[in-house]
C-alpha cells in the first residue's frame, strides 16, 4: 500500500479518537438544578453478565428520571445517576471509583467481585456501597459500609427447601438433588446448604456440576436420578438452567425442577418453551410481570418503563427500579435530618441506611430493614411456578434461614 | 539503538548501553523523577490508573518474554496471575505471612507452574502450543474453584494490605511506591535479560528454532526458562493486584483478560522491551475513554440507550486492533522507532 492512504486512515483513526470527547462536550447543557445528590453505577452493557445486568441499570436511570421530572426529587434534591459501563472489570471499577469517588454520596453495583471488594473500600473511605448482587462473603461477617436487598442464593434455596418440606406429608425426609452450573454462582447457591439439610431433616442425595458452555447435561441428569430425588434444584443463569430443564424433561425426570433467580422469567419460558417450562418452581428476590401479582410497585414500573422505552420488558427491570427504590429511600431519610449544604458520604450510612426499618417497595421486594449485624436488607423473598407459559406467584413472602453458621466453618 | 547524528559507538559497552548520550541519560532520570513524584501532585484517580497500568505492564513484560522473545504463543497469562495472586492470598491471609516475603514466592509459584504447562512446547508449538496454555487457563481456575478450604472457591478470599511496622499501605498513594518502583525494576531486569545470552538463545529459538538447535542452543533448557521466567512477571503481577483490591477473585483471571494481554502485546509490539509499556498504556487509556464517555454521549442521545453507546467500545477496540494489525503489525513501539529516527534526521528524513 502506498503511503498517502496509510496516512489517510492513520489520520482517521487518530481523529476517530480525538472526535469522543469533541462528541461528549456537545451534549446538551442540563437544566439548571440547585440541589443536586450524585450515586454512582457500576453498570454492565458489554461484559459477560450484560444480559441480566443491563436492565438492571436501565430500571435505577428510569427510576431516577422518573424521580427527578416527575416528583421534583427527594424533598427538592435532585439525583444524578452516574452509571458507567464497567464490563465486569474489576479494573475498570476501581478507576472509575477513584475518579468520582470526591463528588458521589453513594456508590452502587451489581458485581460480585465489586461486593467484596468494596465491603473493605467502602469502609476506608465512608462511602457507602449498595449492591444488587451478594456473594457469601458480602453477608458473612457483616460489612458495616456494604448494604444488600436480598439474602445470598444459598439462604434463597434453604428458604426454598423450607417452604417444600412444611407441604410434605410422606413419612420418609424429602430428598433434594443438585444440578449446578460450575462457576460463581452455581457453586454459590449450594454453599452449606448440605450441612444445613442435615441439621433440618431433609436428604441431600446428589449433586452434580457441569460447564456452563455445556449443551447436554444427560450425564449429569443420569447421575441425579439414579439417587431419586423429588426436587431437583437447577443452579445457573438462564442459558445453562434451560439446557438442564430440557435435558430433564426428555430424560423423563420427575422431580419438581427448582431454578434460582433469573431464571423464573419470561427469558426462560421464551428458550425452553411453555411445555418444557410447565411446572418449574422459580425463586425470585425482585418481583417480575406475573399475571396474579399486580401492586403499586409492579405498576410503577411498568409505568416507568412505557414512559422512557420501547420494546418487551426485561424482568430485571424490577430488580434496577427496587434498588433505586431503596437507594431513594437512604437519600430521602438522610435529608429528613442532615441540611443539604452539610452532606457527606457518611450521613448516607448512619441517617440513611443504617435508619431504614421495614421500608415498603411497594412490593417489589420483601420489606427492607438493615441492622448492625445483618445487612442483607430481607430475608423474605417470593416463590412462584410457571403455569401456561407465564409465571406466577404462589408465594411473596418466603422467609429464608441465616445460614451464616454453615458456611463459617 | 538509533544514534544521534555524529555519535558512534566505539566499543561493545557503548553498544549494549541503554543510554548512550548524556541527554537520553537526562531525559530518562528526569522520567524517573517525574514517574516517582506523580502522587505528589496527580489526584487519587490517576494515582490509582498509573496502578492499574504498572501492574499490567509486569504481567505483559512476562508475557513479551514468552510469547515476543521466545516465540511461546501463550494464551492462559492470566491464570499465571491468578497463581501468584492466590498463593500470595493463601500465604499473607492464611498463614499470615508477609507480603514481602509472598510476592517472590507468588512469583515463583507461577513460574513453576508456568514450568508444569510449558512442559508441551518441548514437543509441540504454535497454534498447538497455544492449546496447551489455553488447557492451563482453565485447569487452573477450576481447581481454584473446587479447593473452597484453601482458595474460598468462588466467592474468593480477602486479601490484607501490605505493612511494614505501622506503615499500612492500603492507599492508591502508598501502595503506588511498591507497584511503580516494582514496575521499573522488572522492567529493566526484561531489558537486561534480552541483552544477555539467555535472550538471544530465546531470539534465536523465536526466529528458526531448528537452526538454534544445529547452533547449541538447549531448546528444552531455554524454552522452560521463558516460561517459567514469564510465568514469573505474572505471578508478581498477580500479587500485586491481589493486595491492590484486596481480593481475589477467579471472575478477574478469566480467558478474556488472557487475550487481552495479547491484544496489548499485539499493540505495542512483539520483541521489544518498551511494547508492554506502550501497549497497555494505549488499551488502558482507551478502556478508560471509553468508560467515562459513554454515558456522556448517552445523554446527548437518549433516544438511543446507553446501551448502543456503551457497545461503542468493544467497536472501537476490535477497530483498533484490526487497524494494528493491518497498518501497523509491528505496534507502537515500532512507530515510536520510526518517529524517533524522523526527528534525528530531520529535515532530511527520506
Amino acid at each position: 500500500m502506498t503511503k498517502k492512504p496509510k496516512l489517510v486512515l492513520a489520520l482517521l483513526l487518530a481523529l476517530t479518537l480525538i472526535a469522543m470527547p469533541l462528541i461528549g462536550a456537545c451534549k446538551a447543557a442540563p437544566p439548571p438544578v440547585e440541589k443536586v445528590i450524585s450515586v454512582g453505577f457500576f453498570a454492565d452493557y458489554t461484559g459477560p453478565v450484560s444480559t441480566t445486568l443491563a436492565p438492571i441499570c436501565d430500571g435505577h436511570v428510569d427510576y431516577f428520571r422518573y424521580i427527578n421530572e416527575e416528583k421534583g426529587g427527594f424533598n427538592g434534591v435532585k439525583v444524578n445517576f452516574e452509571w458507567y459501563d464497567c464490563k465486569y472489570d474489576l479494573d475498570l471499577c476501581m478507576s472509575t471509583y477513584k475518579r468520582i469517588k470526591d463528588h458521589i454520596m453513594i456508590m452502587s453495583g451489581t458485581y460480585s467481585h465489586a461486593a467484596l471488594t468494596w465491603k473493605e473500600l467502602a469502609a476506608e473511605d465512608e462511602i457507602p456501597y449498595f449492591s444488587g448482587a451478594n456473594p457469601a462473603p458480602a453477608v458473612c461477617p457483616v460489612g458495616d459500609w456494604l448494604y444488600l436487598d436480598y439474602p445470598p442464593y444459598h439462604e434463597l434455596m434453604a428458604g426454598l427447601l423450607q417452604w417444600e418440606k412444611a407441604k410434605w406429608t410422606e413419612a420418609r425426609p424429602l430428598r433434594v438433588g443438585v444440578i449446578l452450573v460450575d462457576s460463581a454462582m452455581g457453586w454459590g447457591t449450594v454453599l452449606g446448604l448440605k450441612d444445613w439439610c442435615a441439621d433440618n431433616g431433609i436428604d441431600y442425595v446428589a449433586e452434580e456440576a457441569f460447564p456452563g458452555t455445556a449443551l447436554d447435561v444427560s450425564a449429569q441428569l443420569t447421575k441425579i436420578m439414579r439417587a431419586n430425588p423429588d426436587i431437583l434444584i437447577v443452579a445457573g443463569t438462564v442459558d445453562p438452567a434451560s439446557v438442564c430443564i430440557k435435558d430433564a424433561r426428555a430424560l423423563g425426570v420427575e422431580a419438581e425442577i427448582a431454578v434460582p433467580p433469573y431464571c423464573g422469567s419470561e427469558d426462560l419460558i421464551r428458550i425452553v418453551g411453555p411445555e418444557i417450562a410447565e411446572g418449574v418452581t422459580h425463586l425470585n428476590h425482585h418481583a417480575t410481570t406475573m399475571p396474579n401479582y399486580s401492586t403499586e410497585g409492579t405498576k410503577l414500573v411498568q409505568e416507568i418503563f412505557s414512559k422512557y422505552r420501547t420494546g418487551e420488558m426485561a424482568s430485571c427491570i424490577y430488580k434496577g427500579v427496587a434498588e433505586g427504590m431503596i437507594i431513594g429511600e437512604a437519600i430521602r431519610l438522610t435529608l429528613e435530618e442532615v441540611p443539604f449544604e452539610e452532606l457527606k458520604p457518611a450521613d448516607f450510612k448512619y441517617h440513611g441506611f443504617d435508619r431504614m426499618k421495614d421500608f415498603e417497595t411497594s412490593g417489589l421486594t420483601g420489606a427492607i430493614t438493615y441492622t448492625p449485624t445483618d445487612h442483607r436488607g430481607t430475608h423474605f423473598v417470593f416463590i412462584g411456578d410457571i403455569r401456561d407459559g407465564k409465571p406466577y406467584m404462589l408465594d411473596a413472602h418466603l422467609e429464608c434461614p441465616n445460614l451464616d453458621k454453615y458456611i463459617a466453618k | 539503538m538509533g544514534l544521534p547524528s555524529g555519535i558512534y559507538n566505539v566499543n561493545y559497552g557503548q553498544d549494549m548501553a541503554i543510554a548512550r548520550t548524556k541527554s537520553q541519560w537526562g531525559l530518562l532520570i528526569g522520567f524517573l523523577i517525574f514517574i516517582l513524584l506523580l502522587p505528589l501532585y496527580a489526584s487519587e484517580y490517576i494515582t490509582s490508573f498509573v496502578i492499574v497500568i504498572a501492574v499490567s505492564v509486569i504481567a505483559v513484560h512476562g508475557l513479551n518474554i514468552l510469547t515476543g522473545y521466545c516465540g511461546q504463543l501463550s494464551i492462559g497469562h492470566a491464570a499465571f496471575m491468578a497463581v501468584g495472586a492466590y498463593t500470595s492470598a493463601i500465604l499473607c491471609s492464611t498463614l499470615g505471612v508477609s507480603f514481602w516475603v509472598a510476592l517472590p514466592c507468588a512469583g515463583i509459584a507461577a513460574g513453576l507452574a508456568g514450568l508444569i504447562f510449558g512442559t508441551p512446547s518441548l514437543k509441540v508449538k504454535g497454534l498447538y502450543l497455544a492449546m496447551a496454555t489455553l488447557a492451563a487457563q482453565f485447569i487452573i481456575i477450576h481447581i481454584i474453584m473446587h479447593t473452597r478450604s484453601l482458595t474460598g472457591g468462588a466467592d474468593g478470599m480477602i486479601v490484607p494490605a501490605p505493612e511494614i511496622g505501622n506503615i499500612v499501605f492500603s492507599s492508591a498513594k502508598s501502595y503506588y511506591y511498591i507497584a511503580v518502583p516494582l514496575c521499573i525494576l522488572m522492567t529493566f531486569f526484561a531489558k537486561n535479560l534480552v541483552r544477555t545470552r539467555v535472550g538471544r538463545a530465546f531470539v534465536a529459538i523465536r526466529d528458526n528454532d531448528i537452526a538454534a538447535e544445529v547452533m547449541g542452543v538447549n531448546l528444552y533448557r531455554y524454552k522452560l526458562l521463558a516460561f517459567f521466567i514469564g510465568c514469573f512477571f505474572a505471578g508478581v503481577a498477580g500479587s500485586l493486584w491481589a493486595h491492590y483490591t484486596r481480593i481475589v477473585h477467579p471472575d478477574a483471571y478469566t480467558l478474556m483478560a488472557s487475550i487481552w494481554f495479547l491484544g496489548m502485546l499485539i499493540v505495542g509490539g512483539m520483541g521489544s522491551t518498551l511494547a508492554p509499556i506502550l501497549g497497555t498504556a494505549f488499551i488502558k487509556i482507551l478502556n478508560e475513554l471509553v468508560v467515562v464517555y459513554a454515558p456522556v454521549i448517552s445523554t446527548a442521545f437518549p433516544a438511543l440507550g446507553g446501551q448502543l453507546f456503551a457497545a461503542m467500545g468493544s467497536i472501537v477496540f476490535g477497530v483498533v486492533i484490526i487497524l494494528f494489525l493491518v497498518f501497523e503489525p509491528r505496534g507502537l513501539a515500532h512507530r515510536w522507532e520510526i518517529f524517533k529516527s524522523s526527528y534525528r534526521l530531520m529535515p532530511f528524513s527520506y
